[in-house]
């Protein structure tokens, strides 16, 4: 356990003693820049009643240049400079009007603190519904092939050619659900901005529950991690202490609310439990290997955050925040946030891994 | 072949990804104006293409890396697998859209700068960001057959005969007993990098196109999808809701938005079906 949290820590601390390197040359930068700048036109921005966006002040202050120094280099590169400080008032943040100094301020930390504090909410929750999810999918589609019906598509053919009286209803049924489950593949395997736009003028994208679903049911999180728990699930199906169980009569039924079945309440709770049922040591052992994969599924978790808040441009969230920080070129404070991010990660990590340690002494009889 | 199709689910997804593909294309010759034709199969072929390459940078830079791991470990050296492992998994802990972007600030700055000028070097450094960002998956897999192996009796025997070790790793347990492994492993990274690189190049274009003007970056599924015509078609669907009839519309007017979001979803659907059908076939 103690190693875990050494491996987890170090690596924090690594990236933390990085990005700080980065952000004090980067900063040392910023002041390179300025000073080079502003060491040739200090005096002449500073002029009473002179007006940069003024072409005839231009031209004046070039004419008088030329006629104190000649044309020389050195006016050229006043010039020069004038031209480049001109562009930045627009686009660098700090030379703008009102302009706030650029990089990493206590201003600004603060201002992050808000959206961190809204990502690391967002994040804990759709992990936690990412992880109810996948299993009770998992385990639904693990139930119901071993009901025999893998398919439903071979289920509706059957239904069409069998040679008894076709069960209207019963096609019919089964239509809608290949359609219905064709719209949530759609959806679970879009990228959340293919969806987001798609319902964008009927839904406020911006609401924290439109996030919190986006993540969760798109870009694939949802459904690729059901098929990882459901090929666990099918691989300890197949393994001998099942038989055993089953010889020694512990129920095997895999129909819904039987007696010696399965009841619907169990796999829809939280912490499921699958009582006299072999489904429940099929379960609890396809979990304990799941377990690691759950680091996986938090990095990609925030993947989809990520590509959220950014391709949807949610301002107020951090990786809108993040974007912003990119374009003004304010590099030390993307990689602060950065870094944050990896902390949430590492802490997330470090957590999963101590879980699952206390789960495999269980598993080991220690 | 058609037995072979329908017995084989993996076979029978690959088939059903290139019809779909195909009918798309076909669709779109029939109602979709030539300029925005070419630029969705110049999109679909260079999304394509970047994850091939990267799959393919993926699956090298994991077998070296593996290699290098269990050659020292099985010369009983500790500290470099211990390295490895730690380094490993700092990339694994970085998201892999945040390492994606940081390549492609790299890749703004060299192009700049002048020394990435051809489309196709950009694709190349595209291709091995992705693959920087994936080939842990390669990696883990690569050590888990050499360790799988390593326990059963097959390479203490094999190397008794006399048969260098490096051989049995790469010919008799990556090539004769890994393949299914890593072909189903190659097929899942190339959707993972399909997904990542077209969500990052729409990132890219919606927020981030003021110094590269987009045309100097090859189009891609992403690129295609930011553009304001694509975002108008991705909106249009909105009215199906209160319109179900407008469907036409979004398959004659709307066409260049809504192929290229169907090629994207397609393809990643097509894919998970195979990878998932291989897993239940193979039994890996």
């Amino acid at each position: 356990m103690k190693s875990i949290v050494i491996k987890n820590l170090s690596a924090l601390l690594l990236v933390v003693v990085i990005s700080a390197i980065f952000i004090v040359i980067i900063q040392n930068q910023y002041r390179a820049e300025r000073s080079e700048l502003l060491s040739l036109i200090e005096d002449i921005i500073k002029i009473e009643g002179f007006n940069l966006d003024n072409p005839s002040h231009r031209v004046m202050l070039e004419e008088s240049l030329n006629y104190q120094y000649g044309s020389s280099s050195y006016v050229d590169s006043v010039l020069t400079k004038l031209e480049e400080y001109r562009v930045k008032r627009f686009t660098d943040p700090e030379l703008m009007a009102g302009g706030v100094k650029k990089g990493i301020t206590y201003n600004k930390l603060t201002n992050l603190f808000l959206p961190f504090l809204k990502f690391v909410v967002i994040f804990i929750l759709s992990f936690i519904l990412l992880y109810y999810g996948v299993r009770t999918a998992a385990l639904f589609r693990f139930i119901r092939y071993k009901q025999g019906r893998s398919s439903e598509l071979e289920y509706l053919t059957k239904l069409v050619l069998s040679k008894n009286q076709r069960d209207i209803k019963e096609v019919l049924k089964s239509i809608c659900f290949i359609l219905l489950k064709t719209v949530a593949y759609v959806l679970l395997f879009s990228p959340a901005y293919v969806a987001a736009y798609a319902v964008k003028t009927k839904v406020d994208t911006g609401s924290f529950l439109f996030i919190l679903l986006l993540s969760v049911l798109t870009n694939g999180a949802l459904i690729s991690y059901i098929a990882k728990f459901f090929t666990m699930l099918l691989h300890e199906s197949r393994k001998g202490y099942v038989e055993n169980a089953i010889v020694k009569n512990i129920n095997s039924n895999y129909s819904f609310n039987t007696e010696d079945g399965i009841k619907l309440k169990s796999l829809f709770m939280f912490s499921k439990n699958f009582q006299n049922h072999v489904l429940n040591q099929i379960y609890k052992n396809a979990l304990f290997q799941y377990l690691p994969l759950l680091k996986i599924q938090a990095g990609f978790l925030i993947t989809g955050l990520v590509i959220i808040e950014m391709a949807l441009n949610l301002h107020g969230l951090l990786f809108y925040e993040m974007l912003k920080y990119v374009l003004y070129k304010e590099y030390d404070l993307v990689i602060f946030i950065i870094a944050g991010v990896f902390a949430v990660v590492k802490i997330t990590e470090t957590l999963i891994d101590i879980y699952y340690e206390k789960i495999k002494l269980k598993f080991e009889n220690k | 072949m058609i037995k072979i199709i329908s017995r084989n689910k993996d076979i029978f997804w690959l088939f059903n990804w290139i019809a779909g593909l195909l009918l798309v294309y076909l669709w779109c010759t029939a109602y979709l104006n030539t300029p925005a034709l070419k630029n969705v199969v110049e999109a679909s072929v260079n999304s394509f293409q970047i994850a091939l390459i990267s799959t393919g940078f993926s699956a090298l830079l994991g077998w070296g890396f593996s290699l290098l791991y269990t050659s020292s470990q099985s010369a009983g050296k500790r500290t470099l697998p211990g390295i490895l492992d730690f380094f490993v998994d700092l990339i694994k802990s970085i998201p892999q859209i945040i390492g994606l972007l940081i390549f492609y600030i790299i890749l703004t700055v060299l192009i700049l700068n002048g020394i990435l000028k051809t489309s196709f070097s950009q694709l190349l450094f595209m291709s091995l960001g992705a693959a920087f960002f994936t080939f842990y998956e390669f990696m883990s897999l690569f050590i888990e057959r050499v360790n799988y192996f390593r326990k059963t009796e097959f390479f203490d025997a094999m190397r008794s005969n006399g048969i260098p070790e490096i051989r049995i790793v790469n010919v008799d347990i990556f090539l004769k007993n890994s393949l299914a492994h890593i072909v189903h492993k190659s097929i899942s990274v190339f959707g993972t990098v399909l997904f990542l690189q077209c969500s990052i190049d729409f990132i890219i274009s919606v927020g981030l196109s003021t110094d590269v003007s987009l045309s100097n970056l090859p189009l891609s599924l992403g690129s295609m999808l930011a553009k304001l015509d694509s975002k108008q078609d991705i909106l249009a669907i909105s009215n199906i809701f209160t319109n179900p009839a407008y469907i036409s519309d979004l398959l004659t007017v709307h066409l260049q938005g809504i192929s290229v979001a169907f090629v994207l979803i397609y393809s990643l659907i097509s894919i998970n079906k195979m990878t998932s059908a291989m897993l239940i076939k193979k039994e890996l």
